[in-house]
């Protein structure tokens, strides 16, 4: 019962204190060794041959080696590549337009960039809205097999060497294409995610471009007013009239960007944010059709052929806070039962020699599936031994505290009124009043808007 | 003070508990719906 006790204690301390605490050091470690490089830091001068590093598709990549290690890449400040945009949508005619109107406005050479779009069985209007940009769309009407099936679909019509996936109903900065290829200058890098902003961080961001804009200075303002500029006055209106609480993001959300962030400092990001990511054409490998995280299968192929799959922060897409809670339900569901199949599909990654950022998949992703379980070990632990030692019972009354908080914590969710908990999200969230899973959702704001 | 606010802004023992809230139900809740999504097999698609 000890050796229960302290494996699932330190599963846990490990998880979400020893992980990031390694990361950090690991991190700090190569930028030393390497003069480091983040992906913030835009301005540092084009390497000679970046352009044509990503320009052909049919040149090929190099996976990352000591010889070519991770933080030893370049940002160049302006490479254009062709692009594939590809987009899976299922009965979204009501969206689609104002999606595609804001693909075309991206600042983007038009010549060096197609749009997929594929519509997945669709039932409504889809095709019949699509067929009003056929001259600048190129349009697949494939049978319903399901978002997998429709990507393949659209890859294979993909003329170009960057495959860039998003969905329909996000939408991209102006200049999002520009800053997610941008990477790929380094042939180590196979794949490349952006950031998802939910409308309550939108004034954090314009408050990150605004510093961008500083550092960049004078020299450099191609497009500034029609671009960074009226896009932090948009996002700062943005987000006073979507949360009047956005004064930061909260500690859950600050938690897991800074893993990615460390993770793509020290090697790979563990999967992408579907919403906007890019990789080379040629590490695409055809989907299944049931894969539930083709965002997480894709980029976690990609390095487990040994390239790197980084984080950009200057690559937005926006979106709404998940009003539902049903629906944000589902997706939590979602994401931890496609995490459980790619074990299924890609055993691979359990394998340390054949697995590059194996350390990374089994501390983040299989410790999370395993701190629910091990929480309960240590609480059965816990009350078996705490007659045994002091210590036993300091443990069980420390647990007890945090669920007594956490019933507190419930409770005040349950007390909590709409306005306050979501501020101006509160109209997204006022159509499932009712719903069982309302609390919970709510507690998710409130942390995340602290 | 059912919302743990004693002058606009949230204590910080209020904070603790929805922190603590936070950290348990996203722990059980998706976990025990996601051995039951892949029990019925409803996620698959």
């Amino acid at each position: 019962m000890r050796l229960l006790f302290w494996i699932s204690a330190l599963t846990i301390a490990y998880v979400y204190v020893g992980y990031p605490a390694l990361l950090v050091v690991w991190a700090g470690l190569n930028s030393r060794r390497h003069c480091g490089w983040r992906m913030a830091d835009r301005g540092s001068n084009p390497q000679p041959n970046s352009q044509s590093a990503i320009r052909d598709p049919q040149s090929s990549p190099q996976p990352h080696s000591p010889s070519n290690p991770p933080s030893a890449i370049r940002n160049p400040q302006r490479v254009e590549p062709a692009v594939s945009i590809v987009i899976a949508a299922r009965n979204e005619a009501a969206r689609l337009a104002a999606r595609i109107e804001n693909l075309l406005a991206l600042e983007y050479p038009a010549d060096r960039r197609q749009i997929i779009v594929v519509s997945d069985g669709s039932t409504d209007d889809t095709v019949r809205v699509l067929s009003a940009y056929r001259d600048v769309v190129e349009i697949v009407d494939a049978p319903r097999r399901g978002k997998a099936a429709a990507l393949n679909a659209g890859v294979a019509r993909a003329a170009h060497g960057i495959l860039v996936f998003a969905d329909a109903r996000q939408m991209f900065a102006p200049d999002a294409v520009r800053a997610l290829v941008a990477p790929f200058a380094d042939p180590s890098i196979g794949g490349v995610t952006g950031e998802l902003l939910l409308d309550c961080e939108a004034s954090e961001v314009a408050g990150r471009r605004a510093g961008t804009e500083r550092r960049r200075g004078p020299g450099d303002r191609r497009g500034a007013d029609r671009g960074p500029g009226r896009r932090s006055s948009s996002l700062d209106r943005r987000g006073r009239i979507a949360s009047t609480i956005a004064d930061g993001v909260g500690l859950y959300w600050r938690y897991e960007k800074l893993l990615r962030r460390l993770e793509s400092a020290v090697g790979s990001t563990l999967g992408a944010t579907g919403a906007i990511y890019a990789l080379r054409r040629s590490l695409y490998r055809p989907l299944p059709a049931d894969t539930i995280l083709d965002d997480v299968l894709t980029p976690m192929r990609a390095v487990l052929d040994g390239y790197r799959v980084v984080f950009s922060e200057q690559a937005y897409a926006f979106d709404r806070a998940a009003g539902d809670a049903n629906a944000e339900r589902r997706r939590k569901v979602r994401t931890l039962a496609g995490n459980v199949q790619i074990l299924g599909l890609e055993p691979r990654l359990l394998v340390p020699l054949v697995n590059p950022v194996w350390l990374q998949y089994v501390s983040h992703k299989l410790g999370r599936l395993a701190v629910p379980y091990a929480l309960l070990v240590l609480l059965a632990a816990s009350v078996a031994l705490s007659a045994t030692h002091p210590l036993y019972s300091i443990a069980l009354a420390g647990q007890c505290i945090v669920y007594l908080l956490a019933g507190y914590g419930a409770w005040l969710e349950c007390q909590a009124t709409p306005l306050a908990a979501a501020g101006l999200n509160q109209p997204l969230s006022a159509p499932n009043a009712g719903s069982p899973f309302r609390a919970p959702l709510r507690a998710v704001k409130r942390i995340v808007n602290a | 003070m059912p919302e743990g606010r004693s002058s606009g802004r949230p204590s910080m023992f209020a904070r603790l508990a929805r922190v603590s809230y936070m950290f348990l139900m996203m722990n059980y809740c998706a976990v025990a719906g996601t051995l039951s999504a892949i029990w019925r097999r409803k996620v698959w698609r």
